[in-house]
């Protein structure tokens, strides 16, 4: 198993290896192509995720992107911010 | 399936899991000599705070509910208090002995400073220990079973794999009619759709609303984001990105059962079942206040590693990360990493974690346990004067 999908609702997936840009990954019938080297544990976008937009794991929203993020980008605190716990 | 476990009867009714001699310093201004003391005489422990002195208003109140919390927690057998002075040494003795625990004070200031009081202490101490060790494990009911869950060094593991296998431990020993405690209150936040439904009574979803907004109105107050805090960098190395996503997973460790009420830190859960108590997400305050709470046990699930574990209240380490079982081999004492591989599903998993923890409640030493990986901290809101 490359990668989990923890919910159908989900915009990216947890990868279960260190994953090298070109590699292939499937699950739950989706195939992408990583863009990009992902660490062990962290999140892979499971389709282009536009600015602004909300990114869901476990089904539930956990952050907002702060930047396009592409289909196979990691997602993680680069592009991504909280909702909640802000200081502003 | 196992529905009972071999504990220590005690005279309040409750059953402790180990039967520890509790040398107790009142305040940091007397650690020293319960450090002293205990290190004089084997089968003791001693429990050294953090500040203390010059606390004030509810600050006073929690060192003193915690403080007494541990001396009054089931596998505490007997407790010496070691104190600068005795006002506050008897303030903390009142409260322990209303369990029916033997509770002896020596203070520096009329024992002879702190060498006499030193020597007192240990030759209490001995006496305590040998009455101690007369005491048998005799069986009882899992429900007289209170366990506290906590996750330290988290990453994407943890709220995949050993949180979820924890929930499933509590939600078994709820059903057998056991207590089970979840806090870190900031770790509720963004997880609140988990938690509010399964309120039992209205208040307690107001009672999390308002400790939740609690910490997020004290962080717009100092204009700090929590990120880079909590997350902290180790779990953002882990691969969680906001306070969200790690209290989606931090949550799974209380399990799916009904949620009876709220607790203060450190206050003694009313009843049976699953409570929230309010206390803060460090791992050395939240594992005090779950001891303090009278927890026997704590389930502490890590992703990226944390040895930590509380001296009253067995800390069993669980991981369902591969690779940190291995880098922190010694610190580990249930390694559910086999379900990421595909070995093991997730509801064997949970079976061998009560399984283990079962096993730690009739006296299995946990890994912090015979290293001596032990910290306590009370928990601070404001300044001392």
């Amino acid at each position: 198993m490359d990668m989990i999908l923890l919910n159908q609702k989900d915009n990216v997936a947890v990868v279960l290896n260190d994953i090298l840009k070109g590699d292939m990954l499937s699950e739950c019938g989706i195939r992408l192509c990583a863009q990009e080297d992902i660490p062990y544990g962290h999140k892979i976008a499971l389709r282009d995720i536009p600015k602004g937009e909300i990114i869901y794991k476990y089904g539930e929203p956990i952050a907002r992107a702060v930047e396009n993020i592409q289909k196979g980008q990691w997602v993680h605190v680069h592009n991504i911010e909280s909702i909640r716990g802000l200081g502003r | 399936m196992k529905r009972t476990f071999l504990g220590y009867k005690r005279p309040d009714q409750t059953w402790g899991v180990r039967n520890h001699v509790a040398i107790i310093s009142t305040a940091d201004n007397s650690n020293f000599v319960a450090r002293r003391a205990a290190a004089l005489i084997r089968g003791t422990i001693p429990l050294c705070p953090c500040f203390g002195r010059g606390e004030i208003g509810k600050d006073m109140e929690l060192h003193i509910r915690v403080m007494a919390g541990l001396g009054s927690n089931p596998n505490v057998h007997s407790v010496i208090l070691v104190s600068l002075e005795r006002v506050i040494a008897e303030k903390i003795a009142r409260i322990i002995r209303e369990s029916g625990k033997e509770v002896k004070i020596f203070t520096m200031d009329e024992d002879g400073g702190s060498v006499g009081c030193t020597e007192k202490a240990a030759r209490e101490a001995r006496r305590m220990v040998i009455c101690a060790s007369q005491e048998h494990r005799e069986e009882t009911s899992l429900e007289h079973l209170m366990l506290g869950v906590e996750c330290g060094g988290s990453d994407t593991t943890s709220g995949i794999v050993s949180n979820p296998a924890v929930g499933l431990v509590a939600d078994r020993l709820e059903r057998d009619n056991g207590t089970v405690v979840l806090s870190e209150t900031t770790e509720w936040m963004g997880a609140e759709n988990f938690l509010v439904p399964r309120c039992k009574k209205k208040e307690t979803r107001k009672k999390i609303e308002k400790a939740v907004g609690w910490y997020e109105d004290y962080i717009k107050s100092i204009g700090v984001d929590l990120n880079g805090f909590n997350p902290a960098p180790d779990n953002i190395r882990g691969g969680l990105s906001t306070i969200e996503e790690k209290a989606l997973g931090s949550v799974k460790k209380g399990g799916s059962g009904p949620i009876q009420d709220m607790i203060s830190c450190g206050e003694r859960p009313p009843g049976k079942g699953l409570y929230l108590m309010d206390a803060p997400t460090g791992g050395v305050e939240n594992t005090t206040a779950l001891a303090a709470a009278g927890c026997q046990l704590i389930l502490f699930s890590t992703g990226k590693g944390n040895p930590l574990g509380n001296p009253v209240a067995p800390t069993i380490k669980v991981t369902g990360n591969g690779r940190t079982a291995m880098r922190f081999l010694e610190n580990i004492d249930v390694d559910l990493s086999g379900v990421l591989k595909g070995d093991l599903t997730l509801s064997e998993a949970g079976s061998i974690l009560f399984s283990e923890m079962c096993s730690f409640a009739e006296g299995k030493l946990t890994t912090a346990e015979v290293l001596g990986d032990e910290e306590i901290a009370v928990t601070r809101i404001g300044f001392t004067v």
